[in-house]
């Protein structure tokens, strides 16, 4: 028991309409395909879209392996034909992927983009932007590639491409805010929207991630020998570094005052999000996991419950000997004796790590565990680790109609770390 | 950490505020946040005053990006206002500045200047988390393309760890919270020209809740060839006009375009009641923060949405309790572009219906997306000298705004600070004297 190092404050429940939370729509991408069912029923099976990929060539990399979006939609030669908007053809591969997540998302919610989304706001992870277009371009401005460079293929690069793009296709008027800090930068997308919901500065908030394959990032992590030759294995002893993958995740955020007022269903409530950062070290986490420990405990103290409350938690789980071991260092400190028993879903085995949008794709796998009652399990392989045993569930799905409250944690490059609370909604305002 | 594993509560690590579990929503009970130091690295020195110099001098300093790697097209910007010139080492140690990018270099140098300005000592930080929010638009530039170089050219294997784990965006923001102990939220806000000021209220955020007692936050910038190329390729940047010279020129009938600029400005933040009672210096007290969107702007540009954004402007600030008529301060994000400004003139427009409060326009000096106009208008609304835009000559009859003409004005009551992005999205903040 830990409950008893958290200051629970006021519970959500006991809060006005207009500064709840609720989640009434969400949206996917990912190795899986498009959609959110296509995302659930890849993780049930416990498989992993962790595979050899096309986006570019991979053979003279230390490994070669990504959860690439397949399809149509991956593809990143295929003008983007929404709305038969001129402009969405200079989109980048994480813009596309931004706005196949939100259409899905603002259609679960029943909202209509532009009729309904004029005043909303929107809040985006992304951690390379158009960053593989931009790749393309400067092969070719250096002469490594035949043919001229062509501005139109960048003029979405920056890391704002996506959120901007959303915005730009619901007819968004509210704030729009990116932040770009790495693997956290999903989650923070969602707490920053949840700040300004309870604020009031906006009633409804479109949050997420986008991110794509990049030659940067692949090389990169390589670089430093994170990255597993094989499918990454969380949590497990022969764990060797992780999984890189891509798509995007979106939230449809709205506060409860404005989801009952338009009787619209709630999935689940957002309780709280809360973040920190180690200052440790620039691209390992502190050992101990004091920072991650700091992000769980404000998030558990925001929403005003305590630790014990905790039913299951979406682990960052990069698979990286590093990360995992801090990560169980914190749920430690956080859960205490129940560390081992509470349930732990890693989906990174599953669809890679989505960098810029994994907090956005994870916090959808976090609400999808509770709205359909069931642990979603991580692909076999390997034995868990004596020395971080997290409650892996493994193989096969857990499930459990009790689920209320599900912790989704990330944590990143430069030390940021974020926490994420969601509970099932159980039709009771 | 305690025997069995659980964090100590009362550690020093451990600190949290009052419980945001009431949010702030209603704001008339929420704690007011005040600016008590600032720190500048920008082409114009290190330090405020070398700014304040430089504003009142209406003097950019230009410097001569390297076209060497043959980026540039013909007929483009060949200047832009570049800091790596200013003698960072009483705020960085060479030893330290060696491993890092040079946005990080900026920032961690404007970071420590703002905190010696608001006279906080490193060791008490620790005990109060702080919060970090800096914005970016373009990244380490220098690493990120010096990494898809080598990646390119010489094979994926060429890919260097240290360039890599620098080439993120939110590497400044890290590095700060690594040299100031910051421990609460750390975040890097990548939303273009109108990144620096959401970093602040996003800052600011963190401090009203609660959350931090402490936040640094605004702006690290790096104009690299690169990027600078293609600035002058998406026609962003002012191109050389019949003189020769380079100038932006902000609101004037002949702008051309922006100056591109690097360096950082960083802002400390703390709650008013709290910074009055250690006997802080207050430069100015944040009133008031809003944001939005023009959805009518392409990816790379400004859209036309002047009425829609005006109108937010002043719904936002009449929900947030601010009048209007008790505004006397304009600093303007005008730069020289010639879509930018129009929009920013048909928002002002909108907003002041004719009687727009004297405006300054920094952005001829300071140029964009260091943060210079960010601590520019921190300098108006802390008693700063009215100044002269730079490379304003000729008023814009079609934009029916013009910035001030430098004549001496009584100090300002309340500043209007605003930035439109291209690509969208806009963000404003309203200063008081303290």
């Amino acid at each position: 028991m830990s409950g008893d190092h958290v200051t629970t404050a006021a519970r959500r429940g006991d809060l006005p309409p207009e500064q709840r939370v609720v989640v009434t729509g969400l949206g996917s991408v990912c190795g899986w395909g498009e959609g959110v069912d296509a995302l659930w029923q890849g993780l049930l099976g416990a498989g992993t879209a962790i595979r050899p990929f096309r986006r570019f060539d991979a053979a003279r990399y230390r490994t070669q392996l990504a959860a690439e979006v397949p399809g149509e939609l991956g593809d990143g030669s295929i003008p983007w034909k929404s709305n038969g908007h001129s402009r969405h053809a200079r989109l980048s591969l994480a813009d596309r992927f931004a706005l196949a997540a939100a259409g899905e998302a603002l259609a679960q919610a029943e909202l209509e983009p532009r009729r309904d989304t004029a005043e909303a706001g929107v809040f985006f992870g992304s951690s390379t932007g158009g960053m593989w277009e931009s790749e393309n371009y400067y092969a070719h401005l250096i002469g490594q590639q035949p043919g001229r460079p062509r501005l139109a293929w960048i003029t979405s690069q920056q890391y704002n491409g996506p959120g901007d793009a959303v915005a730009r296709w619901s007819g968004a008027a509210g704030p729009v805010e990116t932040l770009s800090s790495a693997c956290t930068s999903g989650a923070l997308a969602i707490a920053a929207a949840a700040d300004a919901l309870r604020e009031g500065e906006v009633q409804l908030a479109i949050a997420g991630g986008s991110d794509s394959l990049c030659q940067l990032t692949y090389a990169g992590f390589n670089s430093l020998r994170a990255v597993d030759a094989g499918p990454c294995l969380p949590f497990r002893r022969e764990r060797d570094g992780m999984s890189l993958g891509e798509g995007a995740a979106v939230l449809v955020l709205e506060t409860l005052e404005r989801a009952q007022r338009r009787g619209a269903r709630p999935i689940a409530e957002l309780l709280a999000g809360a973040s920190s950062c180690d200052a440790h070290h620039m691209t390992a986490p502190a050992p101990d996991g004091r920072g991650a420990v700091r992000a769980m405990r404000r998030a558990l103290e925001e929403a005003g419950i305590a630790p014990d409350e905790v039913d299951f938690v979406n682990a960052h789980g990069t698979g990286t000997p590093l990360n995992d071991a801090a990560e169980w260092q914190a749920l430690l400190a956080i859960l205490g004796t129940r560390a081992a028993a509470v349930p732990v879903a890693a989906p990174k085995g599953s669809v890679g790590h989505l960098l810029g949008a994994a907090g956005a794709l994870e916090a959808v796998a976090t609400i999808l565990c509770l709205d359909r009652g069931c642990v979603h399990p991580t692909p076999a392989g390997g034995c868990i680790d004596e020395a971080a045993p997290a409650h892996l569930v493994l193989g096969a799905p857990v499930r459990d109609d009790q689920l209320r409250v599900g912790l989704s944690i990330n944590l990143a490059f430069g030390g940021s770390n974020a926490a994420l609370l969601f509970e099932r909604w159980n039709g009771a305002a | 950490m305690s025997a069995n594993g659980h964090a100590d509560r009362g550690a020093s690590d451990d600190w949290t505020g009052p419980s945001s579990s009431t949010p702030a929503a209603a704001r008339d009970g929420a704690p007011r946040v005040v600016i008590t130091g600032l720190g500048v690295v920008l082409a114009t020195g290190a330090g405020r005053d070398s700014l304040a110099s430089a504003l009142a001098a209406s003097a950019p300093r230009l410097t001569t990006v390297n076209t060497a790697p043959g980026f540039h097209a013909p007929g483009t910007a060949r200047q832009a206002a570049l800091a790596q010139h200013v003698d960072l080492s009483p705020w960085l140690p060479s030893s330290r500045a060696r491993r890092l990018s040079w946005p990080s270099r900026f920032a961690v140098a404007a970071a420590e200047m703002a905190l010696a300005d608001a006279a906080i000592d490193h060791r008490s930080l620790a005990e109060a988390p702080v919060a970090v929010a800096l914005a970016t638009a373009f990244g380490t530039a220098r690493y990120a393309e010096s990494l898809v170089r080598d990646i390119v050219l010489q094979g994926p294997e060429a890919a260097s760890p240290a360039l890599f784990s620098e080439s993120v965006a939110n590497a400044p923001a890290a590095q700060v919270a690594l040299a100031a102990d910051a421990r609460g939220t750390n975040a890097a806000v990548t939303q273009r020209e109108s990144g620096p000021l959401q970093a602040v209220l996003l800052a600011a955020r963190e401090v009203r809740l609660g959350r931090s007692r402490v936040a640094l936050a605004g702006c690290s910038e790096e104009i690299n060839s690169l990027v600078h190329a293609l600035l002058g390729r998406f026609r962003a940047v002012a191109p050389p006009s019949d003189g020769g010279g380079e100038l932006a020129r902000p609101l004037d009938r002949r702008r051309a375009g922006m100056l591109a600029a690097e360096g950082a400005v960083v802002l400390v933040l703390e709650r008013e009641d709290e910074a009055r009672a250690r006997g802080a210096r207050v430069l100015a007290r944040i009133a008031a923060g809003v944001r939005g969107f023009d959805p009518s702007a392409s990816s790379y540009g400004f859209g036309a949405g002047g009425e829609a954004l005006g109108a937010r402007l002043a719904g936002e600030l009449a929900r947030q309790g601010v009048d209007l008529g008790s505004i006397d301060r304009i600093v303007s994000g005008a730069s020289g572009s010639v879509a930018g400004d129009q929009l920013e003139a048909a928002v002002l427009r909108r907003v002041f219906d004719g009687s727009v409060p004297p405006l300054l326009a920094p952005k001829g000096v300071t140029g964009e997306y260091a943060g210079g106009h960010l601590a520019a208008g921190v300098l108006a609304a802390a008693g700063g000298a009215a100044w002269r835009t730079a490379g304003f000559s000729e008023p814009d009859p079609d934009l029916g705004v013009k910035p001030h003409d430098g004549s001496a004005l009584p100090p300002a009551k309340r500043v209007l600070l605003s930035a439109l992005a291209a690509g969208g999205a806009a963000a404003w903040i309203v200063l008081d004297a303290a």
